[in-house]
């Protein structure tokens, strides 16, 4: 019986290969290995060098360089950071940003030169670049005024919460501010806003009615590096060019910038390879590890491989019977196929997580964590114990008071990541259905943005499977979204010691202080398993290698980031 | 007895293979397609078109989806033949201003482009089997009634119809028992050809992501060796089995619904 099904199956198999073949001379590729079967001592290595840049002062400079995005064109202004404009200025680009990161993560000065942070962090004293001849694209010099408007209008005009814990400002003189912070966030604060916030042209936008939604010629007016000089809408293409030889006594090696917006990964991938552009910008989208066959073997092409700080978690709805029980959320932890989860996300550099959840590439990583594991013998003792038992017979368990259980599985709404949550809910879904308990997909959410937003926010969700951004894992964690507060939007957490924690975190002082709340935070989450991460990963954003050298490769962020513009050179 | 062309029993055999994947699924599958195990393997004697990128076995997964691929192409085109034939023949046999409603729907319905209104009304719709089929019918039948109406017009007016109505024969009588057999050649083409344009709806629907998620169909296949880099790596074992099988499916459907009995002496060309 076996045999003849064997038989059968061969016999379909070669009717479909026999056709299939004819028409396929070309080389199949390499598929890749079979994922890793247990967690890496190491949990993961540094970024991979850029090419070193060559200290040699007679290096000539970029002309053009050229740069893939698959952010839209639109909207085009200071106040979004959704398309390519926007994306483009957390490299401190056409934007002034006040603060920028360098390569190790830490937070460098930019338009705000030098800080002080108060013993209590109930204030910072800010020094900015306002004597430094900086003009704003439109000729009007950058003042301190400018400075001052910026932090009054994200608070109370935008309602962005970057600047939010600063109740006030003073003018202490025409370079010098303080920031008035009276929870003591001042540490946070500097973290939460390096990179994101950038400095608004007073004499614009404070006469505009509805700069949420203004998107005149003035919007894009920064004091950035690069001014916009031209927009062609039916190409989609951005072109950028410097606004002198140097910016803020730094020599700007890149005199214009092109930058295409496409469709997908696939098509900026092809435009790479085919030397179109020379590196792709994509904020908290790295390509997907199953393009890499693709572009391993093109000459000129680096994989830009570094390790990823953003990851795929799952978040658990305390609002929400059975997820508000510590006992089934461990049982969770324990039901999930780790391996087949960390190769779907990261092929054969995806690693098994930590239960702490905090990748090792951010900070307040707690390496003496142990990684999540699948015990289905275990999961099922847990759930059996806190009386979670299938009662009808009906091959799932209930709930401990008898009633059916049916766990609503949300994956978050991401056009470029559908696929991969998805696949990551199937698996999920599978997975906890082989210890009894039944899930379903929200298959509303998958085909409605609306509906998995409001579902979200409004906390009424079970498990929902997200992804935590390169901008969380900074200096917010993957527990941002856990925590019940209106900063996190989303977080349902309400365990007293994770709150506490949390806030600790918030208004540490230093990074000793932060790290102490980070570690604290982990190790609630291994008793009370609060979320789970689903794999630790690296991060490509693949640039051409035959042009120009001189690249830095962000961890997790890439090589377009704002040392770009004074660093890259043409080789040779 | 009719004598058919080759066409015809080619595209007949090429059916009855799909139709046993189908009905046998179960036990032509190598493994469960649900099952997830090593992802990317190529083709090996364990995976015969080796495994897709959560691992689940692409033959056992190709296998399954005529099922569900079949069904919706049969059921879809048994729906479409039955509304639009009953449409056509009302139409055509009682006329004037029954015949100029029923047509001006039937134009309104066939201004509409199909493939966009099914997908906005599979994008609202709760996505299942059922919500898909009634998608793909909602715009389809239009053809089938327009044909099937032309027939009945040119029907009524034959003398063995006039003569049943002086008889004082019943409409109902007479639509069944003398017009609708003279139709069947009709009916079974389109009905042949429906289940082909409905299979292609249904792979397009699925390609672009709006099947029913989590159920394995040749359309759904294809989506995500195109959505999970198949395409761009070359796997050409994850992407081609389904665009064949979608393919040969169509080409059988349309080869036996297309195919007139052979007259004789056709074959030496008289």
């Amino acid at each position: 019986m076996k045999r003849s099904k064997r038989f059968l199956s061969s016999l379909l198999a070669v009717v479909l290969l026999a056709a299939l073949l004819a028409g396929c001379g070309g080389k199949a590729d390499e598929p890749a290995p079979a994922p890793t079967t247990a967690a890496p001592a190491t949990p993961a290595s540094p970024a991979s060098p850029a090419p070193a840049a060559d200290p040699a002062p007679a290096r000539g400079v970029v002309e053009e360089l050229r740069v893939g995005i698959t952010k839209d064109i639109e909207p085009r202004s200071l106040t979004s950071e959704s398309g390519s404009f926007g994306r483009m200025n957390y490299n401190a680009f056409c934007a002034g940003t006040l603060l920028v990161r360098d390569s190790e993560n830490q937070i460098r000065p930019n338009l705000m030169t030098d800080w002080e942070i108060a013993e209590d962090g109930s204030y910072i004293i800010a020094t900015f670049a306002t004597d430094q001849g900086i003009t704003w694209h439109d000729g009007e010099p950058f003042t301190i005024d400018d400075v001052i408007f910026t932090i009054d209008f994200m608070n109370n005009v935008l309602s962005s919460g970057y600047m939010s814990k600063v109740t006030a400002v003073e003018k202490l003189s025409d370079t010098q501010l303080k920031l008035i912070i009276p929870d003591h966030a001042a540490y946070f604060t500097l973290g939460n806003s390096a990179v994101f916030v950038r400095v608004y042209p007073k004499h614009i936008w404070e006469n505009i009615e509805d700069p949420k939604n203004y998107v005149g010629e003035e919007a894009t007016i920064g004091c950035g590096p690069y001014k916009l000089v031209n927009v062609d809408e039916e190409a989609r293409v951005m072109t950028y060019e410097a606004v002198g030889d140097t910016y803020m006594g730094r020599e700007l090696t890149v005199k214009k910038v092109v930058v295409r917006t496409y469709d997908s990964q696939d098509a900026l991938i092809m435009a790479l390879i085919n030397g179109d552009v020379d590196a792709m910008n994509d904020y908290s989208n790295p390509i997907s590890a199953t393009m890499l066959d693709s572009i391993a073997n093109v000459p000129g092409l680096d994989t830009g491989k570094s390790i990823n700080q953003g990851l795929f978690e799952i978040l658990f709805g305390f609002n929400k019977q059975p997820t508000d029980d510590a006992a089934f959320r461990k049982a969770v932890r324990l039901a999930l196929d780790y391996e087949l989860l960390a190769y779907t996300i990261g092929g054969e550099d995806g690693q098994i997580p930590g239960m702490g959840i905090i990748s090792p590439a951010s900070v307040g990583h707690d390496p003496s964590i142990g990684k999540v594991y699948r015990d289905l013998d275990e999961a099922a003792a847990i759930l059996d114990g806190a009386g979670y038992v299938d009662k009808d017979g009906d091959g799932y368990r209930e709930k401990p008071d008898g009633t059916p259980m049916d766990v609503l599985v949300t994956p978050q709404f991401n056009k470029t990541k559908a696929a991969m949550y998805q696949r990551l809910a199937e698996i999920i879904i599978a997975n906890l259905d082989e210890v009894g308990i039944k899930c379903t997909l929200d298959e509303e959410s998958v085909r409605n943005s609306d509906h998995e937003s409001a579902l979200r926010k409004s906390g009424e969700y079970e498990i929902v499977i997200c992804y935590s951004t390169q901008g969380v894992a900074y200096y917010k964690t993957s527990y941002l979204y856990m925590f019940n507060n209106p900063i996190s939007m989303w977080g349902t957490c309400t365990l007293p010691e994770f709150d506490a924690a949390y806030n600790d975190l918030l208004n540490a002082l230093n990074s000793e202080e932060y790290d102490k709340a980070a570690y604290r935070l982990q190790a609630i989450n291994v008793e009370e398993c609060v979320g789970i991460p689903l794999a630790w990963d690296m991060a490509y954003y693949p640039y051409r290698t035959d042009k120009y050298e001189g690249w830095v490769n962000y961890p997790g962020w890439g090589v377009i980031n704002p040392e770009t513009w004074y660093n890259l050179h043409p080789i040779g | 007895m009719k004598k058919f062309s080759f066409s015809f029993y080619l595209g007949l055999a090429i059916l009855l293979f799909f139709l046993v994947m189908a009905l046998f699924a179960p036990r032509l599958s190598p493994c469960d397609p649900y099952d997830f195990g090593r992802p990317y393997l190529k083709p090996s004697p364990e995976h015969l078109l080796g495994t897709n990128d959560v691992g689940q076995d692409i033959l056992s997964e190709i296998i399954y989806g005529s099922r569900v691929s079949l069904s919706i192409g049969l059921v879809s085109a048994l729906v479409v033949t039955v509304i639009g034939a009953s449409v056509g023949m009302i139409s055509g046999y009682y006329g004037g201003r029954c015949d100029s409603i029923l047509m001006k729907i039937t134009s309104i319905a066939m201004a509409i482009p199909s493939l966009p209104m099914t997908i906005v009304l599979v994008a609202y719709l709760d996505a299942s089997i059922w919500n898909l089929i009634i998608a793909i019918c909602i715009t389809a039948w239009t053809s089938t009634a327009r044909i099937v109406r032309s027939r009945v017009i040119s029907l009524k007016e034959q003398p063995f119809i006039k003569i049943e109505k002086t008889l004082g024969g019943k409409t109902g009588y007479i639509l069944f028992r003398h017009i609708l057999p003279n139709l069947s050649d009709i009916v079974f083409t389109r009905g042949i050809l429906s289940v082909s344009s409905a299979m292609l709806t249904e792979a397009s629907l699925s390609f672009l992501g709006l099947g029913v998620l989590g159920q394995k169909s040749w359309g759904g296949t294809l989506h995500y060796a195109y959505i999970r880099n198949g395409l761009l790596n070359n796997y050409y074992w994850w992407y081609l089995p389904p665009i064949l099988c979608i393919s040969l499916s169509v080409l059988g459907f349309m080869l036996v619904g297309s195919a007139k009995p052979a007259r004789k002496g056709e074959s030496k060309g008289c």
